[in-house]
Protein backbone atom coordinates (compact mmCIF):
# COMPACT_ATOMS: atom_id res chain seq x y z
CA UNK A 1 0.00 0.00 0.00
CA UNK A 2 1.35 3.59 -1.33
CA UNK A 3 -0.26 6.48 0.37
CA UNK A 4 0.86 9.76 1.69
CA UNK A 5 -1.91 10.43 4.53
CA UNK A 6 -3.39 7.99 6.61
CA UNK A 7 -4.55 9.73 9.41
CA UNK A 8 -8.32 9.69 10.91
CA UNK A 9 -7.95 6.07 9.99
CA UNK A 10 -7.99 4.07 13.25
CA UNK A 11 -7.67 0.86 11.86
CA UNK A 12 -5.28 1.41 9.28
CA UNK A 13 -3.44 3.01 11.38
CA UNK A 14 -3.32 -0.01 13.57
CA UNK A 15 -2.88 -2.52 10.48
CA UNK A 16 0.50 -0.53 9.46
CA UNK A 17 1.98 -0.10 13.38
CA UNK A 18 1.20 -4.26 13.61
CA UNK A 19 2.74 -4.99 10.51
CA UNK A 20 -0.41 -6.62 9.33
CA UNK A 21 -0.42 -3.74 6.31
CA UNK A 22 3.05 -3.15 3.91
CA UNK A 23 2.66 0.62 4.30
CA UNK A 24 4.80 3.07 1.79
CA UNK A 25 4.62 6.47 3.11
CA UNK A 26 5.63 8.99 0.40
CA UNK A 27 4.94 13.30 0.51
CA UNK A 28 2.00 13.80 -1.30
CA UNK A 29 3.51 15.99 -4.01
CA UNK A 30 5.85 13.36 -4.80
CA UNK A 31 3.16 11.12 -5.13
CA UNK A 32 1.37 13.36 -7.56
CA UNK A 33 4.15 13.79 -9.75
CA UNK A 34 5.15 9.67 -9.84
CA UNK A 35 1.37 9.40 -11.17
CA UNK A 36 1.97 12.40 -13.56
CA UNK A 37 5.54 10.86 -14.35
CA UNK A 38 3.87 7.67 -15.59
CA UNK A 39 0.95 9.29 -17.48
CA UNK A 40 3.66 11.33 -19.22
CA UNK A 41 5.77 8.87 -19.83
CA UNK A 42 9.08 10.12 -17.47
CA UNK A 43 11.11 7.17 -15.89
CA UNK A 44 11.91 9.68 -13.03
CA UNK A 45 12.17 12.80 -12.09
CA UNK A 46 14.69 14.95 -9.19
CA UNK A 47 12.23 17.31 -6.02
CA UNK A 48 13.56 18.54 -2.78
CA UNK A 49 10.86 17.17 -0.86
CA UNK A 50 11.82 14.37 1.53
CA UNK A 51 15.46 15.65 1.54
CA UNK A 52 17.82 14.52 4.63
CA UNK A 53 14.69 12.79 5.86
CA UNK A 54 14.40 8.92 6.28
CA UNK A 55 12.41 9.14 3.05
CA UNK A 56 15.36 9.85 1.07
CA UNK A 57 17.07 6.84 2.53
CA UNK A 58 18.56 4.60 -0.23
CA UNK A 59 17.62 7.03 -3.23
CA UNK A 60 19.70 8.76 -5.34
CA UNK A 61 20.54 12.60 -4.85
CA UNK A 62 22.03 15.47 -6.50
CA UNK A 63 22.48 19.40 -6.20
CA UNK A 64 20.43 21.39 -8.64
CA UNK A 65 20.94 25.40 -8.27
CA UNK A 66 22.35 25.01 -5.31
CA UNK A 67 19.41 22.66 -4.00
CA UNK A 68 19.53 19.50 -2.91
CA UNK A 69 17.01 16.89 -4.72
CA UNK A 70 15.84 13.42 -4.09
CA UNK A 71 15.55 10.89 -7.58
CA UNK A 72 11.77 9.71 -7.70
CA UNK A 73 10.42 7.10 -10.22
CA UNK A 74 7.62 6.88 -11.86
CA UNK A 75 5.01 4.52 -10.93
CA UNK A 76 4.32 1.21 -12.79
CA UNK A 77 0.79 0.34 -11.97
CA UNK A 78 -1.22 -2.49 -13.81
CA UNK A 79 -4.85 -0.97 -12.97
CA UNK A 80 -5.68 3.12 -12.70
CA UNK A 81 -8.97 3.65 -11.01
CA UNK A 82 -10.28 6.68 -11.47
CA UNK A 83 -14.11 8.45 -10.38
CA UNK A 84 -14.82 11.89 -12.65
CA UNK A 85 -18.14 13.57 -12.89
CA UNK A 86 -18.97 13.75 -16.96
CA UNK A 87 -17.58 11.60 -18.96
CA UNK A 88 -18.55 10.40 -22.93
CA UNK A 89 -18.11 7.44 -24.53
CA UNK A 90 -15.13 8.49 -26.18
CA UNK A 91 -13.17 8.32 -22.46
CA UNK A 92 -13.34 11.83 -22.49
CA UNK A 93 -13.37 13.12 -18.17
CA UNK A 94 -14.82 16.01 -16.58
CA UNK A 95 -13.98 16.55 -13.26
CA UNK A 96 -15.70 18.44 -10.34
CA UNK A 97 -14.17 21.13 -7.95
CA UNK A 98 -11.41 19.43 -6.00
CA UNK A 99 -12.58 16.09 -7.01
CA UNK A 100 -10.00 16.41 -9.47
CA UNK A 101 -7.62 16.19 -6.93
CA UNK A 102 -5.43 12.02 -7.69
CA UNK A 103 -7.97 11.31 -10.52
CA UNK A 104 -6.64 13.62 -12.68
CA UNK A 105 -3.44 12.17 -11.65
CA UNK A 106 -4.00 8.84 -12.24
CA UNK A 107 -5.68 8.49 -15.12
CA UNK A 108 -3.41 7.16 -18.08
CA UNK A 109 -0.69 6.22 -14.85
CA UNK A 110 -1.41 2.54 -15.60
CA UNK A 111 -1.52 -0.46 -18.09
CA UNK A 112 -5.16 0.00 -17.83
CA UNK A 113 -7.54 3.27 -16.59
CA UNK A 114 -11.12 2.47 -15.49
CA UNK A 115 -13.24 5.22 -15.25
CA UNK A 116 -16.19 5.65 -13.67
CA UNK A 117 -18.50 8.61 -14.00
CA UNK A 118 -21.57 9.85 -12.57
CA UNK A 119 -23.14 11.02 -16.13
CA UNK A 120 -22.04 9.06 -18.89
CA UNK A 121 -22.88 10.94 -22.44
CA UNK A 122 -22.48 10.15 -25.63
CA UNK A 123 -19.74 11.24 -28.27
CA UNK A 124 -20.00 15.07 -28.96
CA UNK A 125 -21.66 16.28 -26.27
CA UNK A 126 -19.01 17.60 -24.36
CA UNK A 127 -17.32 20.26 -25.14
CA UNK A 128 -13.76 19.73 -26.60
CA UNK A 129 -12.29 22.80 -24.41
CA UNK A 130 -13.79 21.57 -21.18
CA UNK A 131 -12.10 18.09 -21.59
CA UNK A 132 -9.99 17.65 -18.80
CA UNK A 133 -8.37 14.50 -19.10
CA UNK A 134 -8.82 13.10 -23.05
CA UNK A 135 -10.00 9.72 -23.60
CA UNK A 136 -6.66 8.26 -24.94
CA UNK A 137 -5.72 7.92 -20.96
CA UNK A 138 -9.19 5.78 -20.40
CA UNK A 139 -9.73 2.43 -21.32
CA UNK A 140 -13.18 1.53 -19.47
CA UNK A 141 -15.64 3.61 -18.42
CA UNK A 142 -18.91 3.16 -16.70
CA UNK A 143 -21.64 5.31 -15.26
CA UNK A 144 -21.90 4.32 -11.78
CA UNK A 145 -25.61 3.66 -10.41
CA UNK A 146 -25.76 4.95 -6.82
CA UNK A 147 -23.72 8.17 -5.78
CA UNK A 148 -23.95 8.41 -2.07
CA UNK A 149 -21.32 11.44 -1.02
CA UNK A 150 -20.73 10.87 1.72
CA UNK A 151 -18.32 14.23 3.74
CA UNK A 152 -15.48 13.16 6.09
CA UNK A 153 -15.32 16.86 7.93
CA UNK A 154 -18.66 18.55 8.01
CA UNK A 155 -17.50 22.19 8.72
CA UNK A 156 -20.21 24.83 8.04
CA UNK A 157 -20.69 28.27 9.85
CA UNK A 158 -23.74 29.80 11.25
CA UNK A 159 -25.93 32.18 8.90
CA UNK B 1 0.20 33.64 26.87
CA UNK B 2 -1.47 33.85 24.39
CA UNK B 3 -4.52 31.19 23.14
CA UNK B 4 -4.53 29.22 19.62
CA UNK B 5 -6.56 32.02 18.63
CA UNK B 6 -3.88 34.86 19.59
CA UNK B 7 -1.32 32.85 17.69
CA UNK B 8 -3.20 32.49 14.26
CA UNK B 9 -3.82 36.47 15.18
CA UNK B 10 -0.22 37.18 15.71
CA UNK B 11 0.69 35.06 12.75
CA UNK B 12 -2.14 36.83 10.50
CA UNK B 13 -0.13 40.06 10.69
CA UNK B 14 3.04 38.14 8.83
CA UNK B 15 0.26 37.66 5.67
CA UNK B 16 1.27 40.93 3.36
CA UNK B 17 -0.51 42.03 0.29
CA UNK B 18 -1.11 39.97 -2.95
CA UNK B 19 0.18 37.31 -1.36
CA UNK B 20 -0.37 33.30 -1.46
CA UNK B 21 -0.80 31.80 1.61
CA UNK B 22 -1.20 27.29 2.23
CA UNK B 23 -2.45 26.68 5.82
CA UNK B 24 -2.03 23.44 7.42
CA UNK B 25 -4.46 21.85 9.63
CA UNK B 26 -4.91 22.95 13.01
CA UNK B 27 -3.85 26.12 14.67
CA UNK B 28 -3.02 27.57 10.78
CA UNK B 29 -6.56 26.95 9.17
CA UNK B 30 -7.61 29.76 12.13
CA UNK B 31 -5.07 32.24 10.83
CA UNK B 32 -7.51 32.81 7.49
CA UNK B 33 -10.07 34.29 10.30
CA UNK B 34 -7.58 37.27 11.34
CA UNK B 35 -6.31 38.28 7.98
CA UNK B 36 -6.82 42.07 7.20
CA UNK B 37 -10.05 42.56 5.03
CA UNK B 38 -8.23 45.52 3.26
CA UNK B 39 -5.51 43.69 1.30
CA UNK B 40 -5.90 41.21 -1.28
CA UNK B 41 -4.56 37.67 -0.44
CA UNK B 42 -5.69 34.20 -1.54
CA UNK B 43 -5.72 30.76 -0.01
CA UNK B 44 -3.96 27.70 -1.57
CA UNK B 45 -4.89 24.10 -0.33
CA UNK B 46 -2.73 21.45 -2.00
CA UNK B 47 -5.42 18.86 -3.24
CA UNK B 48 -6.26 21.31 -5.63
CA UNK B 49 -8.06 24.75 -5.11
CA UNK B 50 -6.76 28.41 -4.94
CA UNK B 51 -8.84 31.32 -3.66
CA UNK B 52 -10.64 29.05 -0.89
CA UNK B 53 -13.03 31.03 1.01
CA UNK B 54 -14.69 30.46 4.58
CA UNK B 55 -16.91 27.19 5.24
CA UNK B 56 -20.21 26.99 3.76
CA UNK B 57 -23.25 28.33 5.54
CA UNK B 58 -25.09 24.72 7.20
CA UNK B 59 -26.84 23.04 3.93
CA UNK B 60 -24.73 24.07 1.27
CA UNK B 61 -21.77 21.89 1.98
CA UNK B 62 -20.27 20.14 -1.45
CA UNK B 63 -18.47 17.03 -0.98
CA UNK B 64 -16.71 18.28 -4.01
CA UNK B 65 -15.51 21.25 -2.67
CA UNK B 66 -13.08 20.16 0.22
CA UNK B 67 -9.40 21.66 1.70
CA UNK B 68 -6.68 19.29 2.38
CA UNK B 69 -7.97 18.86 5.86
CA UNK B 70 -11.13 16.92 4.46
CA UNK B 71 -13.34 19.70 5.21
CA UNK B 72 -15.98 21.34 3.28
CA UNK B 73 -15.05 24.67 1.89
CA UNK B 74 -16.46 27.78 -0.54
CA UNK B 75 -14.54 29.25 -3.59
CA UNK B 76 -14.14 33.05 -3.64
CA UNK B 77 -14.59 34.49 -6.88
CA UNK B 78 -11.43 34.32 -9.09
CA UNK B 79 -11.04 30.34 -7.51
CA UNK B 80 -9.73 27.93 -9.69
CA UNK B 81 -9.39 24.41 -8.88
CA UNK B 82 -6.53 22.03 -10.63
CA UNK B 83 -5.52 18.89 -9.83
CA UNK B 84 -2.56 17.58 -6.87
CA UNK B 85 0.29 17.11 -9.40
CA UNK B 86 -0.63 20.47 -10.85
CA UNK B 87 -1.09 21.79 -7.20
CA UNK B 88 2.17 20.37 -5.82
CA UNK B 89 3.70 22.42 -9.04
CA UNK B 90 3.11 25.59 -7.99
CA UNK B 91 4.52 24.69 -4.66
CA UNK B 92 7.47 23.42 -5.85
CA UNK B 93 8.34 26.71 -7.90
CA UNK B 94 7.52 28.92 -5.05
CA UNK B 95 4.91 30.47 -6.30
CA UNK B 96 3.16 30.63 -3.26
CA UNK B 97 4.25 32.67 -0.86
CA UNK B 98 3.77 31.80 2.82
CA UNK B 99 3.56 28.44 4.46
CA UNK B 100 2.13 27.90 7.82
CA UNK B 101 1.78 24.53 9.41
CA UNK B 102 2.39 22.84 12.92
CA UNK B 103 4.98 20.88 14.85
CA UNK B 104 5.63 18.83 16.98
CA UNK B 105 9.43 19.94 16.95
CA UNK B 106 11.43 22.57 15.33
CA UNK B 107 14.97 22.40 15.88
CA UNK B 108 17.78 25.94 15.87
CA UNK B 109 19.25 25.30 12.33
CA UNK B 110 15.24 25.17 10.95
CA UNK B 111 14.42 21.75 10.84
CA UNK B 112 11.41 20.16 11.41
CA UNK B 113 9.64 16.86 12.70
CA UNK B 114 5.74 16.90 12.25
CA UNK B 115 5.05 13.72 10.61
CA UNK B 116 5.32 10.56 12.71
CA UNK B 117 6.60 9.51 16.29
CA UNK B 118 7.89 6.10 15.81
CA UNK B 119 6.25 2.89 17.17
CA UNK B 120 3.47 5.30 18.20
CA UNK B 121 1.61 7.45 16.09
CA UNK B 122 2.17 7.61 12.11
CA UNK B 123 -0.34 9.43 10.76
CA UNK B 124 1.38 10.23 7.26
CA UNK B 125 3.42 13.02 6.10
CA UNK B 126 1.02 14.38 3.86
CA UNK B 127 1.62 17.26 1.84
CA UNK B 128 3.97 18.62 4.52
CA UNK B 129 7.61 17.19 3.03
CA UNK B 130 6.44 19.12 -0.27
CA UNK B 131 5.63 22.07 1.40
CA UNK B 132 8.75 22.69 3.99
CA UNK B 133 11.50 21.20 1.00
CA UNK B 134 9.78 24.01 -1.74
CA UNK B 135 8.47 27.11 0.60
CA UNK B 136 10.73 30.45 0.97
CA UNK B 137 8.96 31.51 3.95
CA UNK B 138 7.63 28.66 6.33
CA UNK B 139 6.28 29.92 9.89
CA UNK B 140 5.95 27.48 12.42
CA UNK B 141 2.40 27.95 14.66
CA UNK B 142 2.68 25.22 17.58
CA UNK B 143 2.43 25.23 21.06
CA UNK B 144 5.94 25.85 22.98
CA UNK B 145 6.00 22.67 25.39
CA UNK B 146 4.67 19.18 24.78
CA UNK B 147 1.60 17.47 26.94
CA UNK B 148 4.40 15.99 28.99
CA UNK B 149 5.73 19.58 29.43
CA UNK B 150 9.04 19.47 27.49
CA UNK B 151 10.39 21.89 24.82
CA UNK B 152 9.77 21.77 21.11
CA UNK B 153 11.80 24.46 20.65
CA UNK B 154 15.20 22.15 20.84
CA UNK B 155 19.07 22.70 19.59
CA UNK B 156 18.22 18.77 17.62
CA UNK B 157 15.22 16.92 16.88
CA UNK B 158 14.54 14.13 18.34
CA UNK B 159 11.81 12.44 15.91
CA UNK B 160 12.18 11.84 12.52
CA UNK B 161 12.37 14.80 10.44
CA UNK B 162 10.31 16.64 7.59
CA UNK B 163 12.74 19.18 6.67
CA UNK B 164 15.49 20.08 7.10
CA UNK B 165 16.94 23.63 7.45
CA UNK B 166 13.77 25.07 6.37
CA UNK B 167 11.42 26.97 9.18
CA UNK B 168 11.99 30.98 9.74
CA UNK B 169 10.05 31.76 12.07
CA UNK B 170 8.43 30.33 15.03
CA UNK B 171 5.42 31.70 16.98
CA UNK B 172 3.75 29.83 20.26
CA UNK B 173 1.69 30.82 22.85
CA UNK B 174 4.93 32.84 24.79
CA UNK B 175 6.94 33.73 21.79
CA UNK B 176 7.45 34.53 18.51
CA UNK B 177 11.09 33.32 17.67
CA UNK B 178 13.09 33.69 14.38
CA UNK B 179 15.36 31.18 13.28
CA UNK B 180 18.52 32.91 11.76
CA UNK B 181 22.24 30.92 11.00
CA UNK B 182 23.53 31.68 14.40
CA UNK B 183 20.65 29.62 16.11
CA UNK B 184 16.27 30.98 17.71
CA UNK B 185 16.60 34.89 18.07
CA UNK B 186 13.96 36.03 20.23
CA UNK B 187 11.89 38.58 18.74
CA UNK B 188 8.51 39.19 21.18
CA UNK B 189 7.23 37.88 24.32
CA UNK B 190 3.52 37.10 24.61
CA UNK B 191 1.64 39.78 27.09
CA UNK B 192 2.30 38.71 30.67
CA UNK B 193 5.30 36.26 30.01
CA UNK B 194 8.72 36.92 30.73
CA UNK B 195 11.78 36.24 29.06
CA UNK B 196 13.05 34.43 32.05
CA UNK B 197 9.61 32.75 31.63
CA UNK B 198 10.58 31.67 27.60
CA UNK B 199 14.00 30.89 28.74
CA UNK B 200 12.53 28.07 30.97
CA UNK B 201 10.82 26.83 28.75
CA UNK B 202 13.55 26.28 25.95
CA UNK B 203 15.81 23.66 25.42
CA UNK B 204 17.52 25.26 22.48
CA UNK B 205 19.50 28.42 23.42
CA UNK B 206 17.97 31.40 23.13
CA UNK B 207 19.73 34.89 21.27
CA UNK B 208 18.19 37.88 23.14
CA UNK B 209 19.18 41.67 22.18
CA UNK B 210 18.44 44.36 24.30
CA UNK B 211 14.90 44.58 25.76
CA UNK B 212 12.23 41.89 23.92
CA UNK B 213 8.97 43.61 22.81
CA UNK B 214 5.61 42.65 24.08
CA UNK B 215 3.88 41.03 21.23
CA UNK B 216 1.17 43.28 20.08
CA UNK B 217 -2.45 41.01 19.61
CA UNK B 218 -5.56 42.40 17.74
Amino acid sequence: MISSYVGENAEFERQMLSGELDVELTPQGTLAEKCRAAQAGIPAFFTPAGYGTEVAEGKETREFNGKMHVMELAYKADFSIVKAWKGDEAGNLIFKGTARNFNACMAGAAKITIAEVEELVPVGTLNPNEIHIPGIMVNRIFQGEKFEKRIEQRTVRQK
Amino acid sequence: MLSKEDIAKRIAQEVKDGYYVNLGIGIPTLVANYVRTDISVEFQSENGVLGMGPFPFEGEEDADIINAGKQTITTLPGASFFDSAFSFGMIRAQKVDLTILGAMEVSENGDIANWKIPGKMVKGMGGAMDLVASAENIIVAMMHVNKAGESKILKKCTLPLTGVGCVKKVVTELAVLEITPKGFKLLERAPDVSVEDIIKATEADLIIEGDIPEMSIN
